[in-house]
């Protein structure tokens, strides 16, 4: 069986109601992620209140737990247990539920409740716990042996594996040791009366070599003479008739079997054995390999009740390839043993590790399933970011904000120009997702949840941004798609370029916009499409105005950079310097300035833009990424000798590019209008 | 005892085997003669019923000391018991087994693992409710507040317009005698067809008036058994999870099973592939439950005889008691006289004669006196203080229109202080005063409070339950507990609860019609009203809640501290004997020193119409008459309660010839004709 379903209720971040936690998880492993205190230790530690851990720690309900600002002080934490095996119906049958909508399918649920009604027992706040079976807890309450059955194995955050490694009391290895069929079953006991030859020491069970070394012990020369010795002394303080002799034994030696093996298992200690150079002592994240193992191992070997593993941030002390490793590893334990593993994470490695579809998003006391069904995402979706989805994009789960962008000009350009707005990225949580121009909105579509009815909305903006890629029809000529004099190409499949003309009019453009962005909208989710043509023209050519004419925004330093990424190899070969080609650069500019403004018609920032576009356009053209990084350069640097404002940046940005940086960060913080009705133009 | 390990796969039951050694250990447990179950040269049959692991019928004589031995096995078992979920299911109609377990094992670790999870003890009724009927309702969306025939019915009755309910009893349907066959609720009349069609009107009306109860909570005990099977038609694997959990089944008093608990017994665990280890004890010959309006069981007929063992040897009486009783077995199986044993107030010789007192009508009242004489005459003054001394009666109640033809009808007749409604182990109070009784006697016997206060709960729960609408009802447990959940929301009622709670435990031995009269019940009933979340003044309610005192105050009642107990002290010259006067029914398992078995009536005159067998003039009996099979049986049981003296009244006219001579046709008895 397997947990399907948990409800949490008033405890601690999680309100009732529609304010109550709700999850429904699949077999196999589930990891929980999302930022700092968006609940995902509070469902870890739901389950251990309801369930009991089998390391038999107790966790102590604290005043805290109650959720703040509930009508009634009643923690309600509900499980559901599905996919019972034979073995598991006869075990719970008293307490099973028949699913109506299962075929009648048995399941089992489970409903804790902790209701604190101001009453003091011996000091202390005195809370009524109670858990009952049944769909609405109606059935009869769990049998305190039946609920043995059900603890799950749970490994706490920066858990101690050292220590509970060692040998000593209570240790947790001589716990798995104790519980392995190995133990049980192999050798034999030692028998006193009987003569045991050498060679057969080696069949002695563990119990048998204990209860032989107590009796070397006791037998030891040593020993006995000194025995002899205290009976002498006694024997002459003794008076006549009452001889009082001594003896010694081995403590404990006379304590039931059970106990006497368990004393024998805290001897042992478990040391990391890397051979010859690395043996020794293991260092933390060894350890906590070797512990997860101890536990998987005694899971495996369950054969009734619950097999459910609990896991907080197993990648502790694991650099980031051993990570990779563990959760496949948990993945592949999970499916062949049975066991099912909820781990919480904070690490994009292991989120890039996991199967989307075992992934639960856990945002603002909400659960989001990441899996078929739950999102707007479709299989071939799955299929590709199965692939895709690499540790640095799977810091997507961990964002209060998300900018998918679509090549390394954005992801290079964007946090700087952000960061002069006033909205730094990494002030404001958000992450950006560079896909290199593959599947942009299968990435946002993570964020759509398909029942938004029920699931409500997963609340962090995401903003894709991608190009227009309509040129104006004055730029096939300039960046040489076509022969300034020639007639307008034909429409066929060679063509690899468009132009506003190909198009239509306003109208027609504003259609073309519209279902862009339909591509990728809806919830929080919203697609910001460059206002013309692609970043850099955009840039280039600046907003707007109201009268439709174009500032010409960051031309020059678009030009300029354009320049230097061109110049790049010699500049890092120390052929010519920064300073020259930037002299050189801003001449080229002007220069060309004054013949875009002799042009004929009124498109001369057009034509201008254009001009600076074919720079990277043109069949040689420079790199986008190098140019990029000398532009933030170049915007950083005017910002903070106070040549350029925040608010003479956004003046001069395309609009798009500001909206989406304000939408990202919260700057109108609403959910995005439905596609159809919104305005184009943001 | 010895059982392999199981650890590869515990799903796999494996039987255990008894030992020697761990009969030698549970004798000692039990504080038993280490020879209990051996036998002369381990012949007798208990040793090999302790070491069966087979399906096996065992036929257990009066006084064979069969619960013992049941208990006894449940130990070795659960001595050895390495399952975590799988459990021993021991079934029977009372909770005598489980009392049993209680009380002799109640302290000791097996018994404590016996009473809990995995292993069920209990009734078949609790069996069926816990594993299957009620976990069936509760998926299927019905509450379960009450489970109660009697107020399932009223209130579906109240359900009904007055029109239908009078057609409804101009075919002779009354609450009483209607019954849900199926999940639809499809009804059947007990004793005949149901006098409508299922497209009628009224039908329809009264079906969905059950329906109704039934969504509101309240359930009749047999409807149990419908739903059980229901779940079994819908999801037949739950037969092979309960075969799961319970690889090992004991039926104690199997012969007491009706058809309808045969069958549905059979079909949860025998039917089929796969049956279950099912080993029943019981007596054929003292079937006398489960015949009042239901079928005596035709599936798997108790014993069956081709794995049958006989425990004929009682340890309980003398040869000379098992041939007067052995011809009223159904089928005789020679009973054997091994008692009784020597106890340190009782010698273990019989003594006195087995005697017949003969009375005429006139002196009906006489007979307990001259039993209490005999007594006297026969025992020591310490045997007499001692000793188990009764008298009982096929027929303890009077009838219902209370007629009165047919002298000496019922226990009454004797004694007309005899309350039949104090003979049941537990009765069910009427009133709240009688709650409130209950308690105080529960209180007195035991000296704790928790008792007295579960009770008066109790009484607050059922008066809560009899206003229309209410949520919650009475489930026998944690009735304090549950009254103070229920008034959660309304802290100042559970204020005035506890209130007065304290006031009934304070005052709890001056509680008079004044005091309740004077405020008590008025608080009572606001509580009740408050967790119904209505207020209701019916009839009902009101008879309910009416003082009834002679009942409520055992001090008042010189008479005997616990309040008045169907016992009859005589004494005579200083000797004292009490004896106690009950049904045959609410003796059944006893042992008794003395039992004087009264004649009754049903139908006919009870000990009348089996003088044949009483004289060895017949023995057995495989006649289709139910009533004289009937007859047998209650008599049997009467007859092998005691150990040293049986008794019978009869009347003089049984005994006489047509000119009225008193005719000696037995030399078994002494007769004895009342002046």
């Amino acid at each position: 069986m397997y947990l399907s379903k948990i409800t949490i209720e008033n405890f601690r971040c999680f309100g009732d109601g529609l304010n109550r936690f709700e999850l429904t998880l699949r077999r196999g492993l589930t990891a929980l992620v999302g930022e700092n205190d968006a609940g995902k230790s509070a469902v870890i530690d739901a389950l251990r209140l309801v369930l009991g851990t089998t390391d038999q720690e107790w966790y102590r309900l604290e005043d805290s737990d109650f959720h703040e600002g509930a009508s009634t002080k009643e923690i309600r934490i509900g499980c559901r247990f599905a996919a019972l095996s034979p073995d598991d119906k006869r075990a719970f049958l008293e307490y099973l539920t028949y699913d109506e909508r299962n075929g009648h399918e048995p399941v089992l649920y489970l409903n804790w409740s902790a209701t604190d009604a101001g009453e003091t027992a011996r000091g202390r706040p005195y809370r009524r716990v109670e858990i009952h079976s049944g769909k609405n807890g109606d059935g009869p309450s769990i049998d305190p042996k039946v609920r043995e059955l059900l603890r799950a194995t749970y490994l706490r955050p920066l858990r101690d594996a050292q220590q509970a490694l060692s040998a000593g009391r209570s240790s947790r290895l001589s716990q798995v040791l104790h519980h392995t069929d190995e133990i049980k079953t192999s050798g034999i006991g030692y028998d006193r009366n009987k003569f045991l030859e050498v060679k057969d020491l080696g069949t002695l069970n563990v119990l048998g070599i204990g209860d032989l070394a107590d009796r070397l012990l006791e037998d030891q020369q040593g020993v006995r003479g000194t025995l002899k010795r205290i009976n002498d002394h006694l024997e002459r303080l003794s008076l006549q008739g009452d001889i009082v002799k001594g003896n010694i034994k081995v403590g404990g030696s006379r304590a039931s079997e059970d106990i006497r093996l368990r004393q024998l298992l805290e001897k042992l200690d478990l040391a990391f054995d890397g051979g010859g150079q690395r043996a020794g002592k293991p260092g933390l994240g060894t350890n906590n390999l070797l512990f997860m193992s101890c536990e998987l191992l005694l899971l495996s070997q369950e054969n009734e009740g619950n097999k459910l593993l609990l896991i907080e941030e197993p990648e502790a002390h694991l650099h980031p390839q051993r990570q990779l490793r563990v959760m496949r590893w948990l993945q592949s334990q999970a499916q062949e043993k049975g066991i099912q593993i909820i781990v919480t994470t904070h690490s994009p490695n292991l989120a890039s590790a996991i199967e989307l579809d075992n992934i639960v998003m856990i945002h603002e006391g909400r659960a989001f399933s990441m899996a078929e069904k739950e999102t707007k995402l479709d299989p071939s979706d799955y299929r590709f970011l199965a692939r895709f989805l690499n540790v640095t994009k799977a810091n997507l789960f961990f964002a209060r904000g998300v900018m998918i962008v679509e090549g390394d000009a954005e992801n290079i350009l964007l946090p700087t120009i952000a960061k002069i707005l006033g909205r730094d990225f990494t002030e404001h949580g958000v992450s950006i997702v560079n896909v290199g121009g593959v599947g942009l909105r299968r990435y946002a579509r993570i964020f759509l949840r398909k029942n938004e009815k029920e699931d409500g909305y997963l609340e962090i903006p995401v903003a894709c941004v991608t190009d227009m890629d309509v040129m104006p029809d004055c730029a096939p000529a300039i960046i040489g798609k076509m022969k300034e004099d020639a007639g307008w190409p034909k429409k066929d499949n060679k063509r690899r370029w468009r132009a506003k003309r190909d198009i239509g009019d306003e109208s027609a453009l504003t259609t073309f916009r519209r279902e862009k962005r339909a591509k990728a909208c809806g919830q929080w989710v919203d697609t910001f499409v460059s206002d013309e043509w692609t970043l850099e023209y955009d840039l280039a050519l600046g907003p707007k105005d109201p009268n439709g004419g174009f500032s010409g925004g960051l031309a020059e330093d678009v030009f300029v950079a354009a320049c230097l990424a061109e110049k790049d190899d010699s500049i890092n070969a120390q052929k010519t310097t920064v300073g020259d080609v930037q002299k050189m650069a801003a001449q080229e500019f002007s220069a060309l300035t004054k013949e875009t403004n002799k042009a004929k018609n009124g498109d001369a920032k057009e034509v201008l833009a254009s001009h600076v576009y074919a720079k990277f356009a043109k069949n040689s053209g420079v790199s986008k990424a190098i140019a990029a990084q000398y532009l933030a350069e170049k915007l950083l640097e005017k910002h903070e000798s106070g040549k350029l404002t925040s608010d003479e940046l956004r003046a001069s940005l395309p609009k798009y590019l500001v909206a989406a940086i304000d939408f990202v960060t919260g700057n109108g913080e609403e959910e995005v209008s439905p596609c159809e009705d919104a305005p184009v133009n943001h | 005892m010895k059982t392999l390990p199981s650890i590869t796969n515990p799903s796999l039951f494996e039987l255990p085997s008894v030992t020697d050694k761990d009969i030698c250990w549970v004798t000692s447990l039990l504080g038993l003669p280490s020879e209990a179950f051996q036998g002369e040269g381990g012949s007798d049959p208990r040793q090999h019923v302790l070491r069966s692991m087979e399906p096996i019928d065992i036929a257990a004589c009066p006084g064979s000391g069969k619960t013992t031995l049941l208990v006894a096995k449940l130990a070795i078992l659960a001595r050895g018991w390495r399952h975590s979920t799988q459990g021993i299911c021991v079934l029977s109609h009372t909770n005598a087994a489980r009392h049993e377990i209680e009380t002799r094992l109640g302290t000791t670790n097996v018994g404590r693992q016996l009473l809990s999870y995995p292993h069920f003890i209990g009734t078949i009724h609790g069996f069926v409710n816990e594993f299957l009927a009620l976990p069936w309702l509760r998926s299927l969306g019905y509450p379960i507040s009450l489970i109660d025939s009697q107020i399932c019915e009223i209130i579906r009755w109240n359900k009904l317009d007055g029109k239908w309910r009078y057609a409804l009893q101009n075919k002779h349907v009354e609450l009483s005698n209607v019954r849900i066959v199926d999940a639809c609720f499809n009804l059947s009349k007990k004793n005949g067809p149901f006098p409508f069609k299922e497209n009628t009107q009224t039908y329809r009306e009264l079906q969905s008036a059950c329906q109704e109860v039934a969504e509101e909570g309240y359930h009749c005990y047999d409807d149990m058994f419908i739903w059980a099977n229901d779940l079994m038609d819908r999801t037949p694997n739950v037969i092979q999870s309960i075969r799961d959990r319970f690889p090992l089944l004991f039926i104690d008093e199997a012969q007491d099973n009706s058809e309808d608990q045969s069958a549905t017994l059979h079909r949860l665990f025998t039917d089929g592939d796969g049956a279950v280890v099912r080993q029943r004890l019981g007596d054929a010959n003292q079937a006398i439950y489960g015949f009042v309006g239901a079928t005596e069981a035709s599936t798997e007929r108790f014993p069956n005889e081709s794995i049958k063992t006989d425990l004929p040897n009682s340890h309980r009486f003398g040869q000379d008691i098992a041939d007067l009783v052995d011809p009223l077995g159904l089928a005789p199986y020679g009973l054997k006289g091994h008692g009784p044993k020597q106890t340190c107030s009782l010698s273990s010789q019989p003594k006195g004669k087995h005697t017949v007192f003969l009375f005429h009508s006139v002196d009906t009242q006489k007979v307990l006196d001259a039993y209490a004489d005999l007594l006297l005459e026969t025992f020591s003054t310490q045997e007499l203080r001692e000793g188990v001394f009764t008298a009982v009666g096929q027929v303890h109640k009077p009838p219902d229109d209370g007629g009165d033809e047919h002298p000496p009808r019922h226990v009454g007749h004797y004694w007309p202080d005899y309350d039949p409604e104090l003979s049941r182990s537990e009765p069910k109070p009427q009133t709240f005063a009688q709650y409130v009784s209950a308690g105080l006697a529960k209180l007195h016997t035991t000296g704790e409070t928790y008792h007295f206060v579960e009770k008066v709960a109790e009484g607050v729960l059922r008066l809560a339950s009899m206003a229309k609408g209410a949520t919650d009802r009475p489930r026998g447990q944690h009735n304090h507990r549950n009254v103070l959940r229920l008034l959660g929301a309304q802290p100042d009622f559970q204020k005035s609860y506890t209130g007065l709670i304290k006031h009934f435990v304070e005052h709890r031995d001056s509680l008079t019609e004044a005091a309740w009269d004077n405020g008590l019940e008025t608080s009572v009933h606001v509580i009740a009203n408050a967790i119904a979340w209505t207020s209701s003044d019916d009839p009902e309610v009101r008879a309910f809640l009416k003082w009834s005192d002679e009942r409520i105050n055992p001090v008042a009642l010189p008479a005997a501290q616990k309040g008045r107990d169907n016992i009859y002290r005589f004494s005579r010259n200083g000797e004292k004997v009490a004896i106690r006067v009950g049904s045959i029914h609410s003796v059944k398992g006893e042992n008794h020193t003395a039992t004087l078995v009264l004649e009754t009536f049903w139908y006919d005159h009870n000990l009348d119409s089996l003088k044949k067998w009483l004289c060895g003039d017949k023995k057995g009996f495989n006649g289709k008459q139910v009533r004289i099979s009937n007859r047998l049986r209650v008599h049997y049981v009467a007859m092998t309660r005691p150990s040293h003296l049986i008794c019978l009244a009869m009347k003089r006219a049984s005994f006489e010839d047509e000119a009225g001579n008193l005719a000696h046709p037995t030399s078994a008895y002494v007769l004895r004709c009342m002046a």
